[in-house]
Parts: structure tokens; C-alpha cells; sequence
């Protein structure tokens, strides 16, 4: 009987390469829902971040003043903006990758290692895991781009000094 | 990441190879795809404008109409321009059944089947 080993996901956003990276790791607490299912503890939970840079921390952050709380995973490479690879307590990693497709950013998150979970844990990661979050990212950017690129909201931010 | 009221569920023996080929010839973009810890394709998505595909090795206890012998179904999906679209799938080696013709209801399509003998037709609407 086989088992799932790994998930990959790619999502399509009209922005340039540049921004996709940034929105991805600066803005993450913009689009990742604090749902009970996607973080350890939902009730502590105040934001969610990675800290730029090989070594960094894809964290939980439970205490703004301290910018502490639950390690999620741990940055491995940081090559904006075209690639990011993490690896979280569990020994699985993610590598997101950004690239240019005509007038679009190609997101792919592949997310791999399942093999080293138990069969349950390994089935409910590629279940409920990186192909339900990457789509909040996609909504998110597709919200934030027609906002922008709509004339009534410029007008608005037009008309602030 | 929509996902239309109606989505087909093609399996295939050889799922990744598949999956290539429905990119190259049919246009399809792979939106996700899950791979097993033997190497085998899991479940995988593909979409083509807004339509969309699931696409998986085959189950236990199924063939494939390329080892019945007959095929049992087909896909039938529009696409922006169908003589572009033939011309990509000639050109990939998809088994062709005719070149795109206009039919009486309305639209220019073409059949066509996929290395494991499932039937598709593309079709565009026939302006006015």
C-alpha cells in the first residue's frame, strides 16, 4: 500500500516576481488564516512570521513585545526572490518557488518528506497542508491586486495628501 | 483555486507521463499534484482556463480504454481557438480523429484521444 510522499501546488498571481516573494514571507500574517487546523495553538497564537534570512524562523508568534513563541519551521535557503526552502520539527521541507509566466508570477510550493511521519500523519499533512494555505495566498494577492488596480480606490488614495 | 460544479476524474496507467502529455498537448497547466512513496502520481489537478481536471494513477481493479479495447466516456471541453488548439496536439503526438470541422449546432471541434485511449473533442463556438 503506498502512501502519500509529497504535494505539489502551484498557483498563478498578477504581480511581478519581486512582490510574490515579498507577499509570501513579509506579508504572511496578511493571508495565513489562524485557523485551529494550520497552527499549534490558535488561542495564543497573535501573529504569524518568518524571520528573513538563512536560519531564520518560520515562527508562531505568541508575545508581540518579545517577537517569541513556537518555531515552525526553520529557514534553510532565502534566495529571493526566487526560491525559499524550510524545514519545519518534523523533518519535512517546503521549497517555494517564484518564477516569471507572461504577465503572471508561477507560485509552486512543493512540500516533501512525508514518508518520515506515521501513515495518519503523513495522509492528514497532504490532506489538509500546503494545497489548502497556497490558495489563501493566491485570494490574497488577487484581492490586493484589483484593489490596487482599481480606478475608484486610486482616485481615493489620489485625493489623500 | 476554483473548482466548477462538474470536474472529471480521468485515471491513467502511467499518471506522470500523462500528466506531462496533457500539458503539451492539450494545453493544460498542473495546478497540484500529490506523488506517493513509490514514485507513483497520487491525486493531481490540471486546469485549462476555467475548466479543470483530476487526474490519477489507475485504482485497483480498473483498465483503461486503450486495454478494453473501447471507449466508455469522453471530455468534451472549449477552448479559445480550436485550430491553434489541433495544430498543439497534432504536433505533440495526440492520436487525432479528424481535423476541426464546423457542425451544424454551432461549433468547429475536433476528436482526439490521449495515449491511454480516453476520448476527448475540443470544440470552439461558431461566432453569430
Amino acid at each position: 500500500m503506498t502512501k502519500p510522499a509529497s504535494v505539489r501546488v502551484s498557483v498563478y498571481v498578477a504581480v511581478d516576481v519581486e512582490t510574490a516573494f515579498k507577499v509570501f514571507t513579509d506579508e504572511i500574517d496578511a493571508w495565513y488564516r489562524r485557523g485551529p487546523h494550520d497552527l499549534y495553538d490558535a488561542d495564543r497564537c497573535r501573529a504569524i512570521r518568518f524571520e528573513p534570512g538563512v536560519g531564520g524562523r518560520f515562527i508562531e508568534v505568541y508575545d508581540e513585545d518579545t517577537g517569541e513563541g513556537r518555531d515552525i519551521a526553520v529557514i534553510e535557503e532565502w534566495d529571493p526572490p526566487q526560491r525559499l526552502v524550510f524545514r519545519d520539527k518534523r523533518k519535512t521541507v517546503c521549497e517555494v518557488m517564484f518564477e516569471t509566466v507572461g504577465d503572471e508570477t508561477k507560485v509552486t510550493l512543493e512540500h516533501r518528506g512525508f514518508e518520515r511521519l506515521a501513515p495518519r500523519a503523513a495522509q492528514h499533512v497532504n490532506d489538509f497542508g500546503w494545497r489548502v494555505i497556497l490558495p489563501w495566498y493566491e485570494a490574497h494577492v488577487g484581492i490586493a491586486t484589483v484593489t490596487r488596480d482599481d480606478p475608484a480606490v486610486r482616485a481615493v488614495e489620489g485625493s489623500i495628501p | 483555486m476554483n473548482y466548477p460544479p462538474l470536474i472529471p476524474y480521468v485515471f491513467y496507467e502511467d499518471g506522470a507521463a500523462t500528466v506531462d502529455f496533457l500539458q503539451q498537448a492539450f494545453g493544460f497547466r498542473e495546478r497540484m499534484r500529490e506523488t506517493n512513496d513509490d514514485g507513483s502520481l497520487g491525486h493531481c489537478e490540471l486546469e485549462l482556463g476555467d475548466a479543470v481536471i483530476f487526474v490519477s494513477g489507475l485504482p485497483a481493479g480498473h483498465r483503461n480504454p486503450a486495454h478494453l479495447g473501447n471507449v466508455t466516456g469522453g471530455i468534451y471541453l472549449s477552448v479559445p481557438d480550436v485550430d491553434k488548439h489541433f495544430e498543439r496536439a497534432e504536433a505533440a503526438g495526440a492520436t487525432i480523429q479528424g481535423k476541426p470541422e464546423d457542425q451544424p449546432y454551432g461549433a468547429r471541434n475536433y476528436g482526439a484521444l490521449d495515449p491511454e485511449g480516453h476520448q476527448w473533442w475540443f470544440s470552439t463556438p461558431i461566432p453569430g
